[in-house]
């Protein structure tokens, strides 16, 4: 099996006034294709710098990132652009829905920004399967949480991604909804064949991964 | 459910936002809508006063802007072809009355056609031209000289010469005729002027003949507008051998400078300037505030050049409406304000749109809300520079920071590390806005001032200086005489 994601010794500071923090230490992890992997660790352990990394939202101060094969600090911006609009998705704690757009529009919102029109049938299939199809034309604040969030999976798989990132998925779901969500996660994974990479507080999330990756201090413990 | 075409997102999610923060987009317009009147207002309040401004210039200069001396047929048929030149007006001169006469400036006896009369600005007092043979209209103040009562209808007996040159070559021809108009006075111009080139005494040809050949042929001439160049070039071509004098070259008793321009000048830039801040602070803010917004978009993988285009939909939409606003608004204040302008101005402005200033407004707005957008999008590129990097929000106390309490300036630029220089643009920012009221309110003071004194004098706010001709020893008994015929003159001073 292909490593879709390697980082080699990867090093990240954060500058905070006089002080400068380590988020990354000689940091090192390879993700397999189709693999589910969870990061967990406590609070500064370095789980959302290292996904903002893989994830292409930031640069690493040292060390290598490859995604798919390529080496990410060698791409230009444009080219990094490309991989987030093509080959990333991303599911955030927070949903980010955008209020204006109906539940279709923001599904489709990673297709209009790289201008490409959306496959029809496609989408309507991952609709169907998170259960928002009947509820594509509502808007955000017309749904809860849960249903939020499940629209944020659908668009995370949009653009068929061959990664999707997701940034503590049911941090602000209950429990029950937040096994929903579990479980549409892994049906996308084994119906799209994606490699997910998922940062989690919540161990009962992390039992669904294949692999459980603890994080402390800014290294793989 | 309606389609939305990928290709306009950018534009569609402007358009969604601007309607979604309607406090910040109704912020936006005012302030912007406000800063276009203002500035039309001033753009408007400026061409009218340089319109009046040149119009009383040519009720003392006349319209024409150069005359060509003792021309010949080729420089008259060069100069009548020119496709540069808007008007031009031919005077025959035929021979001058006998007697005394002002240094070189003649009382002339001749022709003048209608373009002439026109760009001369003379007026007729009473009467009418000269539509035969037999009739002459003459100028008020050489009527009176020569002793007569200034009535139409009168026999006027003229000793005319047919020479213009001193001492006469010729005796003179005593021929009369019908006074059929008297041309209101233009004699005092003659200092100021090159009006000594003006007939005083008009016939029509036929009565000219009567004296003899045309002496003189001089053309008046005024260009087109925007080629100001063509004297120059008339005056190097080979095909011109006359020669081409300025008008109101020396001796001129108006200064060429506009009232008030200047000042009007300087509150355009100071209002650009605070409008230009306090739009940068708006917008920035508002940029800072959909920080969420920017990156979320930045991770769905739209570049950077697309998110400058959603702002730049924003900018064109806010600019569209305030600049159409700001014009109408600008322009309505002009009109119902123009009393007041006149009165202080103290100059005839005519109620009249100019479309110049209309057009200069927009690009004065546009400038202003693109340089507010321009650097408001710099705050963008920080915000996706920094990426998740945890910012210093702890905000470092400053030393004297009642300044920076008071001033609006602060806050743009508050963030820049260089505190000296900070410091340095606030004292100089506030002085200069101080500098530019305080000059502006003296230039005022000062224009009301002169235009008094000048009243006093003459009447008409014009003073003749004789310190320009430094060869005459002093005013002349003539000359204290003719100025004192001037309708509306109440005394004359020697000073």
């Amino acid at each position: 099996m292909k490593a879709v994601i390697q980082f080699k010794n990867v090093n990240k500071k954060y500058q905070l006034g006089q002080k400068s923090i380590t988020a990354l230490r000689n940091f090192s992890i390879e993700v397999e294709e189709g693999e589910f992997v969870a990061i967990m660790g406590r609070s500064g352990s370095g789980k959302s710098t290292f996904l903002k990394i893989a994830g292409t939202l930031e640069k690493p101060d040292s060390g290598e990132v490859f995604l798919n094969g390529r080496e990410v600090n060698k791409l230009t911006e444009k080219q990094i652009c490309k991989i987030r609009q093509k080959h990333v998705g991303f599911v955030f704690q927070q949903y980010q829905l955008l209020p204006e757009y109906t539940v279709w529009d923001n599904v489709c919102m990673p297709l209009y920004i790289s201008h490409d029109i959306p496959d029809y049938q496609y989408l309507q299939q991952v609709l169907e399967r998170v259960g928002m199809w009947e509820r594509r034309k509502d808007y955000p604040d017309q749904l809860s949480g849960g249903e939020q969030q499940r629209v944020a999976i659908a668009r995370a798989m949009a653009a068929k991604p061959e990664i999707i990132f997701a940034d503590e998925p049911t941090g602000n779901l209950d429990y029950y909804t937040g096994q929903e969500v579990m479980q549409m996660i892994c049906m996308s994974r084994e119906i799209y064949r994606q490699t997910i990479v998922m940062v989690t507080h919540d161990i009962e999330s992390a039992n669904y991964a294949d692999r459980i990756v603890m994080i402390e201090d800014g290294r793989l413990r | 459910m309606k389609k939305m075409n990928p290709k306009n997102i950018e534009w569609n999610l402007s358009y969604k936002r601007i309607k979604k923060q309607k406090k910040y987009s109704i912020q936006i317009l005012c302030i912007s809508i406000l800063t276009c009147a203002i500035i039309q207002l001033d753009l408007q309040m400026t061409s009218g006063i340089i319109d009046a401004f040149r119009e009383r210039k040519k009720e003392v200069y006349g319209e024409w802007e150069r005359i060509m001396v003792e021309t010949d047929s080729k420089d008259r048929s060069v100069a009548r072809d020119n496709p540069f030149l808007e008007k031009t007006g031919e005077i025959n001169i035929y021979g001058v009355l006998e007697g005394e006469y002002l240094e070189n400036k003649q009382w002339n006896i001749g022709t003048m056609d209608e373009e002439a009369w026109k760009l001369g600005r003379l007026e007729l007092r009473e009467g009418n031209l000269p539509k035969n043979a037999n009739e002459i209209a003459m100028e008020y103040s050489m009527l009176d000289l020569l002793g007569y009562k200034e009535k139409i209808g009168e026999k006027i007996t003229l000793r005319i010469v047919p020479s213009v040159e001193f001492p006469y070559k010729e005796k003179p021809v005593e021929l009369s005729y019908t006074l059929c108009g008297i041309i209101k006075d233009y004699q005092i111009n003659w200092d100021i002027s090159l009006r000594h080139r003006l007939p005083t005494g008009i016939v029509t040809i036929e009565g000219a003949e009567n004296i003899g050949n045309p002496l003189e042929t001089h053309m008046l001439i005024k260009a087109r507008t925007g080629y100001e160049t063509v004297y120059e070039e008339m005056e190097k071509s080979e095909d011109i051998t006359c020669e081409i004098v300025e008008n109101f070259s020396d001796g001129s008793l108006i200064t060429d400078k506009i009232p008030y321009e200047e000042f009007l000048i300087n509150i355009r830039i100071l209002i650009a300037g605070a409008a230009v801040c306090v739009l940068f602070i708006t917008i920035s803010h508002s940029i800072d505030e959909r920080e969420q917004f920017w990156k979320f978009l930045y991770a769905l993988g739209m570049e950077k050049k697309q998110m400058f285009q959603i702002i730049l939909w924003e900018a064109g939409i806010y600019s569209s409406v305030s600049i159409i606003l700001g014009t109408i608004l600008g322009v309505g204040i002009y009109i119902i304000s123009l009393p007041v302008l006149k009165m202080i101005a103290r100059l005839n402005i005519v109620p009249k749109i100019f479309g110049k200033s209309i057009l200069y407004g927009i690009l004065w707005g546009e400038l202003i809300i693109g340089i507010s957008y321009f650097f408001s999008c710099m705050r963008l590129n920080r915000i996706l520079k920094s990426g998740g990097e945890r910012r210093n929000k702890k905000i470092k106390k400053r030393r004297n920071s009642s300044i920076s309490k008071f001033t609006p300036f602060s806050i743009v630029i508050h963030e820049w590390r260089y505190k000296g220089v900070r410091k340095i643009v606030q004292i100089l920012l506030i002085s200069s806005s101080i500098s530019i009221l305080l000059l502006g309110i003296l230039e005022v003071r000062n224009k009301k001032e002169n235009l008094e004194e000048f009243k006093q004098m003459t009447g008409n706010g014009y003073s003749l200086d004789m310190a320009d001709f430094p060869e005459l020893n002093g005013m002349r008994k003539c000359d204290i005489r003719l100025i004192s015929q001037i309708a509306g003159v109440e005394s004359v001073e020697i000073y």
